[in-house]
């Protein structure tokens, strides 16, 4: 059902359609790779972090290094074992607030300024 | 034809796409059991006796500790508050004459709950040790397990509450379905429920909390051998609450 | 007889006229749905006892008329009747544009909005039949026959699949095996009562000429979707109030309050008697200005409908102690009331407004309208 005797020139709104969706698909893609072409990315950890891992987990808690990249990998981890299989420790998120009692320095510093908002702490306590 | 070579390779990496990922996680799933924590005795089955003949007339005790404990909402508004436990007056007739009291309507956590059955993304499920309960870092607020709970017993936050008695433990957002968990994070911990823990502090407890699996278990052993009821057997979801003196 | 398609290259007054209104009320369905998802769903009519209201009502309709506009398009597609062509393409757009209003409707009804795109793709509950669903949703296009065929089966299945949601729960009023099939009836109806609508007006509104024995035809068509409706209800109805059972929920649903007015009077009244009366008089029926009343009377009878599908049984309190009577409860036990807010309201119009301007907008994108609609034989 193709119509080939219909005119090949596009109303202008259309033309201004095309020309945004385009680039509301090519200019985000664009920056991506831009933004990737011109800085020089950090790995971390390719090599195995130094410190013990908790037991049985791949979860390296005494690096700070290791934890300040990978603690929602633990917290997630964490959240699984408790809430689907009821497998519950000592290890909470109420249990990380008695070294570091303030969200503001602990969590918020880091979160703000890459603009992340982690949904936690609607509902789990963390002054 | 360009397009429909398109489509066919579009479609294919899409299949193959998913069957990787569905694949790594059920390989990851795998992967991450029994990988520490503090793995609970297999074969438990947590059930419910509930005794109508030493239950108080009135008392609440219940109730104020499970909301104190779990941070269940109260608003003062009956259509959107939340009850994970509520007592209701009922009356009956027995034999030409009314008889009234008082009953405890609970989650029964169903061995076979439709709760579970038809929530679109596996918020709600039956743990392994029987108990219904909603993870609710997944619920999505479609409320379709409110549709097909039988027993009216799951409730939705409608709105945010300010009360947060037990900041030790979690309350929840708007927007997402919540229901009576038998207090899962105390007896995976190997405590009683608050609800269970506050009418025992009175004196004779009407509620009572143990593993059906347990032939030793005294609340085992009085639903194989007194006359107790489940609330609407015949729908098949074969309820873990049972009822003396309904 | 080849038919060439065209999009509306000047736009009038009347087209800019229209997509300022639909505008507005997307923009105001857009603002109740931002302020619903921060300060929470109290905000709309649903109590803890009625979970769905007046958004899954309108998600089930749209839903509905979309299978039915897909079926005007199956008229060429499956069945065929090259008579039918000019209108394959436009009933096709609104099915899906439909389509998107229906699953529209049932998003910005979530309690967490923002998990919609993520929860449901990664943890895929094969057992539920909300989640079975919209995958059947996904994919529907239209090609050839035989691609054409596939997506009319498709359809099928996805509102039968509507139909199951409700008809597979555990309430009084929602079990019933036939309410899916009841339902694929009245979305045909109601599609077909719309498709009637939209073309009649299209082609005057962008003056194209269009054979009235096509018209007359798919009133025909309408007035047998509008019987096969009418048989459902009433076997449904008459099996509730036969079995002592559910004789009680029966009488309520159908003297219970005010869906029984939308039944008796919007359903079955107004919505099913009087057009298939209007459709199968033979004066009336081959009068477009009768028919085109007769099907604006089944899409809002339709719309009742899905109320009725919908409510009463929410309404209907759930026999939780049998035998024994509920004196005082800390919530609502018994019959209850629901009442859409006004935050709803706004959200059904703003779903409504977005989609309309999805579909002018693809009047003006895509050669949706065509030149001309002649009926190749003589009237029937």
């Amino acid at each position: 059902m193709s119509d080939p005797d219909a005119p090949p020139r596009p109303a202008r709104g259309r033309r201004l359609l095309v020309a945004v969706l385009a680039a509301a698909v090519v200019l985000p893609l664009a920056a991506t790779v831009l933004a990737h072409a011109f800085s020089t990315p950090e790995i971390p950890f390719l090599e195995r972090p130094e410190g013990r891992c908790l037991e049985g987990t791949p979860f390296v808690l005494e690096n700070a290094a290791w934890m300040r990249f990978h603690h929602w990998e633990f917290l997630r981890w964490l959240r699984e074992e408790a809430v689907r299989y009821g497998r519950r420790g000592v290890l909470t998120l109420n249990k990380c607030r008695e070294c570091h009692p303030s969200r503001a320095a602990f969590c918020d510093r880091c979160h703000d300024s890459t603009s992340l908002t982690p949904d936690c702490f609607g509902c789990h306590y963390y002054p | 034809m360009e397009r429909r070579e398109f489509l066919k390779a579009a479609a294919g990496t899409a299949a193959a796409a998913a069957c990787g990922v569905y694949a790594l996680r059920v390989l990851t799933a795998k992967g991450m059991e029994g990988l520490g924590g503090e793995e609970p005795p297999a074969g438990r089955r947590w059930g419910m006796l509930v005794d109508l003949a030493k239950c108080r007339e009135g008392c609440t005790v219940c109730l104020d500790a499970c909301r104190s404990e779990n941070n269940v909402a109260f608003f003062g508004d009956p259509r959107i508050d939340i009850h994970w436990i509520r007592k209701v007056a009922v009356r009956k007739q027995v034999g030409g004459r009314t008889e009234e009291k008082e009953v405890l309507l609970l989650c029964n956590h169903c061995d076979e709950p439709p709760c579970a059955q038809v929530c679109p993304v596996q918020a709600t499920y039956k743990r392994h040790d029987g108990i219904v309960i909603v993870d609710q870092h997944r619920c999505i607020g479609c409320r379709y397990c409110m549709i097909a709970c039988p027993y009216s017993a799951r409730y939705f936050n409608f709105r945010d509450h300010e009360d947060w008695p037990n900041r030790e433990h979690a309350r929840r957002s708007h927007g997402v379905a919540e229901s009576c968990n038998l207090c899962a994070h105390r007896l995976d911990r190997g405590r009683k429920p608050a609800c269970v823990e506050a009418c025992e502090a009175l004196g004779p407890a009407a509620l009572a909390v143990g593993d059906l699996n347990d032939p030793g278990d005294p609340v085992a052993k009085a639903v194989a051998t007194r006359s107790v009821k489940r609330l609407k057997e015949d729908l098949g979801t074969r309820p873990k609450v049972y009822y003396e003196g309904l | 007889m080849e038919v060439t398609f065209g999009r509306i290259e000047q736009p009038s007054a009347r087209y800019r006229l229209a997509m300022i209104v639909f505008a507005a009320m997307a923009l105001a369905g857009l603002s109740a749905t931002l302020v619903a998802a921060k300060e929470g769903l109290a905000l709309t009519g649903m109590t803890n006892r009625v979970p769905w209201g007046l958004q899954i009502v309108m998600a089930v309709y749209y839903i509905g008329l979309s299978a039915g506009s897909l079926v005007i398009s199956g008229l060429y597609g499956v069945f065929g009747k090259s008579d039918y062509k000019p209108f394959a393409r436009i009933a096709v757009y609104v099915a899906m544009v439909f389509l998107i209003a229906g699953l529209l409707s049932i998003l910005t009804d979530q309690g967490r909005m923002d998990r919609v795109f993520v929860e449901p793709f990664v943890y895929f509950n094969l057992r539920s039949m909300f989640s079975i669903n919209p995958s059947l949703y996904l994919e529907r296009r239209r090609t050839t026959k035989v691609v054409a065929t596939l997506a009319f089966g498709w359809a099928f299945c996805v509102h039968s699949g509507t139909g199951a949601i409700f008809g597979f729960g555990s309430r009084v009023l929602y079990e019933s095996p036939l309410l899916p099939a009841s339902f694929v009836a009245a979305a045909m109806a109601s599609g077909c009562a719309f498709m009637i609508l939209l073309i009649v007006g299209l082609f005057r509104a962008t003056r194209r000429p269009l054979d009235a024995d096509l018209v007359v035809w798919l009133g025909r068509f309408l007035a047998v979707c509008i019987l096969v409706v009418v048989y459902f209800l009433f076997m449904e109805n008459a099996y509730r109030v036969y079995v002592v059972e559910l004789r009680s929920a029966a009488m309520f649903y159908l003297f219970g309050g005010f869906h029984s007015v939308l039944f008796w009077f919007g359903l079955v009244l107004v919505g099913l008697l009087v057009p298939m009366f209007l459709l199968f008089w033979r004066r009336t029926g081959r009068d477009l200005r009768w028919i085109l009343v007769a099907s604006a009377l089944v899409v809002f009878g339709v719309l009742c409908e899905r109320y009725v599908i919908v409510l009463p049984g929410l309404l209907h309190p759930q026999e939780i102690l049998p035998g024994m009577e509920i004196v005082k409860s800390p919530v609502e036990e018994g019959v209850v009331a629901y009442g859409g807010s006004i935050v709803e309201v706004l959200q059904a119009l703003g779903v409504f407004g977005v989609v309309a301007l999805l579909f002018l907008f693809g009047l003006r994108t895509f050669k949706l309208l065509p030149s001309e609609a002649r009926s190749t034989r003589a009237a029937p």
